[in-house]
């Protein structure tokens, strides 16, 4: 079977450049079933395992990509290369273009050859953050940044496709839940890794701040040659049965969809409501995420009145955890409820939201508060785990996880987006300026109120279990 | 043969500039912790703001860099700006020995949005060179030093 997208440009023009660059990323033919069955449970090890390596690795490889501009932020700032205001800007266009990634390269995934699409977002990502190391402009960083959202957005459609193509459902939890780690790997190399290659010295190696672009573009070219070489496209297409024919663990059957095409199953994902609703939870929950990643470590300082070190600390501490929770999501939801989701978040999403009321309203002892940062990273991680995808590949048919975990992936993003927007308007109404003029010289201390915006940010995780819990019954399709 | 003193003037200057500009630099990436030190001496100034909007601030001043009657012009030492009107200041300054120590309050209610809150001690007061400052609002606090050597405040005291 030649993919839709690939017949749609070769029977246009047959030898025209975009038909054979499609061709080039479009999943193979079937071929013919092997029956030789040491040959195929030899080949099944040895692809599921790479492939659970792989985009464990490169997923968090693509995240130093991502994360980069974030550390040298301050260095920004303080070499007068970009104002705060402009520094925003940036930021911004990442997640506004990465939630479009996810969504356009979501569908286009389920088409393509994962490891060689996988391998060219990463490569193009790396090309992004070089540019970035050269760019002083603010609208040409904007530019590459928002464009590097779009190139991150074929990491996670990617990973997702080959974790549907090779493991089946009843155990997807578990590799979902270590693939998922890589967030926190990723988050971990860069604001450790990174941050420590740009921190002054004695804490880091004082390289200047071009260096938080060029080592990311080297790891993620390091993480594109990987992929291109070692991770493999559908079982089908390599003369291998599917994994669930492989394994014999098949899902509810929709015969009445069974043999329709790629395309029209994609639309159909979105007349699913159970996808909407966990678009609309998933978006929730990325508001109450992006806020501890963008504003925590600032309320942390802010109010109360950690210095810069123990603040990265504690966020470090919580990025951790995180590990820690994506993989015992998966271990919890597949061994203890038959792979039913939805007792798994309900469980995570009380780790989550217990330790944030206690992070904003509890006991003011840094030991409490580590606590519950470490607690909350845990619980958060692991329900974004099954929020962010595991659920939604569940729901949605096999052959269009891409596409389900695209469209749950914009959503998550546009709320990611949104919070940003709408925590940086509360706090910055909130501001009370304390002045204290000297000539020329003005020392300005600014004073902001976090009330609203916690409230925001808590309400929402809320509103994220109960929708998600509102999908109790739903159980996974084939 | 006079390539050499100008060469020579260029490097020494620099090297002063240098040196100069270090000096200040390390001044105030040190003087946290050599705060303690002459901690007493230096002009302090306290600031309250509670969720009923009232607006408290003290300072305590050597009387050699302030005279009593510009300590009781409020003008000079604070001035609040929000979105409603906040009441007029009252004044209390007594003498503590060398010092004098001034008190300021007013009220600018609960539902006054405050937004600028100018402290003009350095500007008034050109004799200070440093000050303490520690200021309460309802959601944090902060605790910082104010020297005219460097160009931001000095925090982590």
């Amino acid at each position: 079977m030649i993919s839709a997208l690939q017949k749609l440009f070769v029977s246009s023009n047959e030898n025209s450049l975009l038909s054979r660059l499609v061709g080039f990323f479009a999943s193979g033919k079937d071929q013919p079933l092997t029956t030789d069955s040491d040959y195929i449970t030899k080949q099944f090890n040895y692809h599921r395992r790479n492939v659970i390596v792989l985009i464990t690795l490169c997923y968090g490889l693509g995240y130093v990509c991502r994360l980069a501009f974030n550390v040298v932020k301050k260095p920004l700032m303080d070499a007068g290369v970009f104002t705060p205001e402009e520094v925003g800007i940036i930021g911004a266009t990442l997640l506004y273009g990465y939630a479009l990634g996810k969504f356009t390269n979501g569908f286009l995934a389920d088409h393509a050859h994962v490891g060689r699409f996988f391998a060219a977002g990463l490569f193009l990502s790396a090309m992004a953050n070089l540019g970035m190391s050269f760019s002083d402009l603010a609208w040409v960083s904007a530019l590459l940044w928002g464009i590097n959202g779009w190139f991150q957005g074929f990491g996670a459609p990617s990973s997702v496709v080959s974790l549907a193509n090779w493991y089946t459902n009843k155990e997807r939890g578990r590799y979902y839940g270590i693939w998922s780690t890589a967030h926190s790997i990723g988050e971990g190399l860069t604001y450790l890794g990174v941050a420590w290659l740009i921190a002054a010295a004695p804490k880091g190696l004082g390289l200047d701040w071009q260096w938080g672009f060029w080592t990311p573009a080297i790891l993620c070219i390091f993480g594109a040659f990987l992929l291109w070489r070692y991770l493999p496209d559908r079982p089908r297409a390599l003369g291998l049965p599917t994994v669930a024919d492989w394994k014999g663990d098949h899902g509810q059957i929709d015969k009445e969809h069974q043999d329709e095409s790629i395309w029209k199953t994609q639309l159909r994902v979105l007349a699913i409501p159970s996808i909407w609703i966990l678009a609309l939870a998933s978006s929730s929950m990325y508001v109450t995420r992006y806020a501890i990643n963008s504003w925590g470590n600032v309320y942390l300082q802010e109010i109360r009145g950690f210095d810069l070190f123990d603040a990265n600390l504690f966020i470090f501490f919580n990025t951790a955890a995180g590990i820690l929770g994506c993989l015992a999501f998966g271990l919890v939801s597949d061994k203890f409820f038959s792979a039913r989701r939805p007792p798994a978040n309900l469980i995570f999403a009380l780790l989550e939201i217990v330790p944030l009321l206690v992070i904003f309203y509890g006991p003011q002892d840094p030991l409490i508060l580590g606590i519950a940062l470490v607690v909350y990273g845990f619980g958060l991680s692991g329900i974004l785990a099954s929020l962010g995808g595991l659920f939604a590949i569940d729901i949605a048919p096999k052959k269009v996880a891409g596409a389900a975990m695209g469209f749950i992936g914009i959503f998550s993003y546009l709320g990611a987006g949104a919070q940003d927007y709408i925590s940086g308007k509360m706090i910055y109404s909130s501001e009370i300026i304390f002045a204290f003029p000297n000539g020329d010289q003005n020392f300005n201390i600014f004073f902001y109120n976090y009330d609203k915006p916690i409230m925001f940010w808590v309400g929402a995780s809320v509103l994220s279990i109960v929708l998600a819990s509102s999908l109790w019954k739903v159980k996974a399709a084939d | 043969m006079a390539v050499k003193p100008v060469l020579l003037t260029i490097a020494m200057s620099s090297l002063l500039l240098g040196c100069g500009e270090k000096a200040a630099d390390s001044f105030c990436k040190s003087h946290a912790k050599e705060h303690q030190l002459h901690q007493s001496d230096i002009t302090q100034v306290n600031i309250y703001y509670s969720e009923q909007g009232q607006i408290v601030a003290q300072i305590k001043i050597a009387q050699q860099h302030a005279h009593y009657q510009a300590l009781a012009n409020v003008a000079k030492v604070l001035e609040v700006k929000a979105d409603k009107a906040c009441s007029d200041a009252s004044v209390e300054i007594t003498e503590q020995g060398i010092y004098y120590q001034a008190s300021y309050s007013l009220d600018c209610g609960a539902e006054n949005k405050l937004n600028k809150v100018s402290v003009p001690i350095l500007d008034n007061f050109k004799t200070i060179d440093e000050v303490e400052v520690a200021i309460s609002t309802p959601s944090s606090a902060k605790h910082f030093l104010l020297s005219r050597q460097c160009d931001s405040p000095i925090f982590n005291l």
